[in-house]
């Protein structure tokens, strides 16, 4: 009797189970109930397709359920597949759940060493998926595949040293039948690569090293040694246009942070935008947006692709807000500069040249006694995503307006141990500034419409095809805006401020997500250690 | 997967970083367990039988729980990550913990050490590169993982050796049934509109049931949509008792006791 179950068993274990394929990936748009990958889609839009919520009926949401959490700061965008809801948790584990009750499937717990390097925050930006596995990038800088069904690991492999300072916090990129993950690590020295890995078997393909090595052309960017050591991490999740086969990714600060007296150059490709060959991961484009870098301003924004029109031909562009205060449109096809503004207050560039490169303003380096410039460290903006909305045509991301004290300081690099050549403060008593949600025409970089906050906002933007923006503040206020308008349409306190380790301690590091499920859309945020999600019943 | 001879010397991947491999970490542990009176050691071993034997056996040697005398410790080995694991269990692991003094869980951990320190790699009954061969000929990779092999209707055996003593290991090839964990029970529900589904019971509350379907989904259920829910204390294992010719099964438990790699969940 019992064998007869046991090959009945058999029968039953087929391949019925959530599958992701590559087709699926790269038509996102055509199962909006979905959110297959970071961004929503490859392009890097955090758009949904969904209009059940309306800017009508928005006022409605209630709270669905709620999943708690061990730690604050919680940085994942869940994804949404087949029925299941799969999220990571800082530091470096996942769940399982129930995307309508929020009842927990099963549980992954990484076991982490006690030193490691996490400049900012034991966080998590989320997993990718393929086939019936999962992939998530731990702190302790390894690349796992578990089982979807149970979370167990299928395989584990390790990326690098975390004890020479690196770590992964982003979430993995699934492409074809490879899965990309790259590093953090700017502020301890480390050499920056971006990686693809075999899904399947968890071999590497490629790495592309984001600073180059003797001989390679960039190399001569960095005086002396100083190339081993500098940093140009690749901590947040690109974008994938299927079309041309292009990954397109941002790079981080180039190491040490504040300093740049040993690594004269202009310290390629620390700071920039990468478009590399799927395939292979050979270099097809770069765009540097800041050139020897001395302020922090990492380009670890997700890159926005979009095919429109520009000067009256049809364009394949790259929309990118950068955390130097400047909002940039890149040619997609040869990473060329066609048009770069000011969208924040700056006061450290007279403008852009014709090739994109700033003309710097004199006095605007850190020094010993410290240097006020506009904007601050963290950034006119940071890791926290843009949303792209072909329905009100605009590019919605959270910024900060306001003045950072930049201070110079020594710069010896020991492994493994934290190299800024410095410090920074974020936000000045004397002069904070203030927070914003902010509407952009991406054509002009001019600004459309802004819900200003008190506080700074460390969180992400959602927008939808009906027109509305989901955003969230530093103290902990979840918003639903008018897309066209900023105009408030529902708004709810879920608290946790204080709780974040930087950024002055906010409540919000996610992005929202929205999902649709037995015919109801939902839209899920982070506040605090938890998650929360709410529907109109 | 059987590689070489004593694979449970290997240092497995997580436990790299710190502690017992390490030299200095060693004359500290070695310090520490003559440092403990024979009191403190007789208070551990009361205490240990009386809250931890029933899990991870009389001697460490493991059986619902992992092996504590094999030096592995998956959760830090160093006397602070012992205590704090045991003062604070091991969530989503049916690891309790233990709200002692300090001096009573200081007596734990010496007495856990002192089975380590006394712990020999146990002889294995049989052949693990015959073992081998039967487990894989027994299709066990159709419902048990085995690193990157494997399928989702059993425990992961990728690291059994290091969580399960080889009576244990034998035990569970019998009569699979006398130690089924919550997580391998099996429900079987009819809903009310007459559709059916059968799977592991992942976990249950008053208004909702949750499984993994035999086929592999996730899935959430009302309970209020529910005809009839069946919940089974049988393991969906068959008994390997009488399957293998003489000396089978030995050799099958000494492979799976040398799978030692990666961290139990």
């Amino acid at each position: 009797m019992r064998l007869l179950r046991f090959l009945l068993l058999f029968l039953f274990v087929s391949e019925a189970s959530a599958q992701v394929t590559f087709d699926r990936l790269k038509n996102a748009a055509s199962e909006p109930g979905s959110w297959l990958t970071y961004s929503g889609n490859y392009q890097g839009w955090r758009f949904s397709p969904l209009r059940q919520l309306t800017r009508e009926n928005v006022k409605g949401l209630r709270l669905s359920w709620v999943h708690q959490m061990r730690n604050a700061q919680v940085e994942t965008t869940p994804l949404v597949i087949d029925g299941v809801m799969y999220l990571t948790e800082p530091p470096s584990d996942v769940a399982a759940l129930d995307p309508e009750t929020g009842r927990v499937f099963w549980r992954y717990r990484r076991s982490l060493p006690t030193d490691i390097r996490a400049c900012c925050g034991r966080v998590n930006r989320g997993l990718a998926m393929y086939g019936d596995k999962l992939y998530l990038g731990t702190l302790d800088s390894h690349l796992l595949a578990l089982d979807s069904r149970t979370g167990d690991i299928v395989w584990d492999v390790e990326v690098a040293d975390y004890e020479h300072g690196y770590a992964i916090t982003g979430a993995p990129l699934s492409i074809k039948n490879m899965i990309l993950t790259g590093v953090a690590g700017g502020e301890y020295g480390i050499r920056g690569f971006l990686d693809a890995y075999d899904a399947e078997t968890g071999e590497r393909r490629w790495r592309f090293y984001t600073i180059p090595g003797p001989g390679e052309p960039g190399n001569e960017s960095w005086t002396g040694d100083s190339w081993k050591t500098g940093g140009a991490p690749t901590w947040v999740t690109g974008a994938y246009d299927p079309e041309s086969n292009l990954v397109v990714w941002g790079t981080g600060n180039p190491a040490p942070d504040w300093n740049g007296d040993a690594r004269r150059g202009d310290n390629l490709y620390s700071d920039s935008a990468i478009a590399l060959d799927a395939d292979t991961g050979e270099l097809r484009w770069h765009f540097q947006f800041v050139p020897h870098d001395v302020h922090d301003w990492d380009a670890v924004q997700v890159p926005v692709l979009v095919d429109d029109e520009w000067e009256g031909q049809p364009r394949k562009l790259v929309y990118w807000g950068h955390r130097n205060g400047f909002y940039y449109v890149l040619d997609r096809t040869t990473g060329r500069f066609l048009f770069g503004t000011p969208y924040v207050k700056q006061t450290w560039a007279k403008g852009l040249d014709e090739n994109g490169r700033p003309i710097r303003l004199p006095g605007i380096d850190p020094s010993e006694a410290g240097v006020v410039v506009w904007p601050s460290a963290i950034g006119a903006t940071n890791w926290f995503s843009p949303s792209y909305n072909p329905e009100t045509g605009l590019f919605y991301l959270a910024a900060w307006e306001g003045p950072g004290l930049y201070v110079k300081g020594a710069d010896e690099y020991r492994p493994g141990e934290p190299f800024y050549g410095g410090r920074q403060v974020a936000i000045l008593e004397e002069d904070p500034g203030y927070g914003v949600i902010r509407a952009l025409d991406p054509k002009t970089g001019k600004k459309v419409w802004d819900l200003e906050l008190v506080g700074k906002p460390m969180a992400g933007v959602l927008s939808t095809a009906s027109r509305l923006v989901f955003a969230g503040s530093h103290e902990g206020y979840f918003y639903a805006l008018d897309g066209d308008t900023g105009a408030e349409l529902f708004r709810i306190y879920l608290g946790g401020d204080g709780l974040g380790g930087i950024g002055g301690g906010a409540a919000m590091y996610a992005a929202p997500i929205t999902y649709e499920l037995k015919g109801k859309q939902y839209v899920s945020m982070s506040s605090g250690s938890a998650l929360f999600t709410f529907s109109v019943p | 997967m059987y590689r070489e001879a004593a694979p449970w010397r290997k240092r497995p991947v997580e436990d790299r970083r710190s502690g017992i491999y390490n030299p200095v970490a060693m004359w500290g542990l070695l310090f520490a367990v003559l440092q403990a009176t024979s009191v403190d050691l007789a208070e551990g071993r009361e205490l240990y039988r009386l809250r931890c034997a029933e899990c991870h056996g009389g001697e460490g040697e493991g059986g619902r729980g992992p092996n504590l005398a094999d030096g592995v410790f998956y959760h830090g080995d160093t006397d602070s990550d012992l205590s704090h694991t045991i003062q604070n269990g091991i969530t989503g692991t049916e690891m309790p913990g233990f709200a002692g003094s300090e001096l009573r869980i200081s007596q734990l951990v010496a007495f856990i050490r002192s089975l380590n320190r006394a712990a020999r790699p146990s002889e294995l009954p049989g052949d693990p590169a015959r073992g081998e061969g039967l487990f894989r000929a027994s299709d066990c990779l159709s419902c048990h993982r085995l690193g990157p092999e494997g399928s989702f209707a059993g425990p992961d055996l990728s690291s059994v050796g290091s969580r399960r003593s080889l009576r244990h290991l034998m035990d569970s090839l019998v009569d699979p049934s006398r130690d089924v964990r919550p997580r391998y029970r099996v429900a079987s529900i009819v809903e009310v509109s007459g559709a059916r589904a059968r799977g592991f019971l992942l976990d249950e509350d008053r208004h909702t049931i949750q499984l993994l379907d035999l086929d592999g989904a996730l899935r959430s259920f009302f309970r209020q949509k529910l005809l009839s829910i069946e919940t089974s204390r049988e393991s969906i294992m068959p008994s390997y008792a009488d399957v293998f010719e003489e000396g089978g099964l030995n050799d099958l438990i000494s492979f799976l006791s040398t799978q030692r790699s990666g961290a139990p969940r």
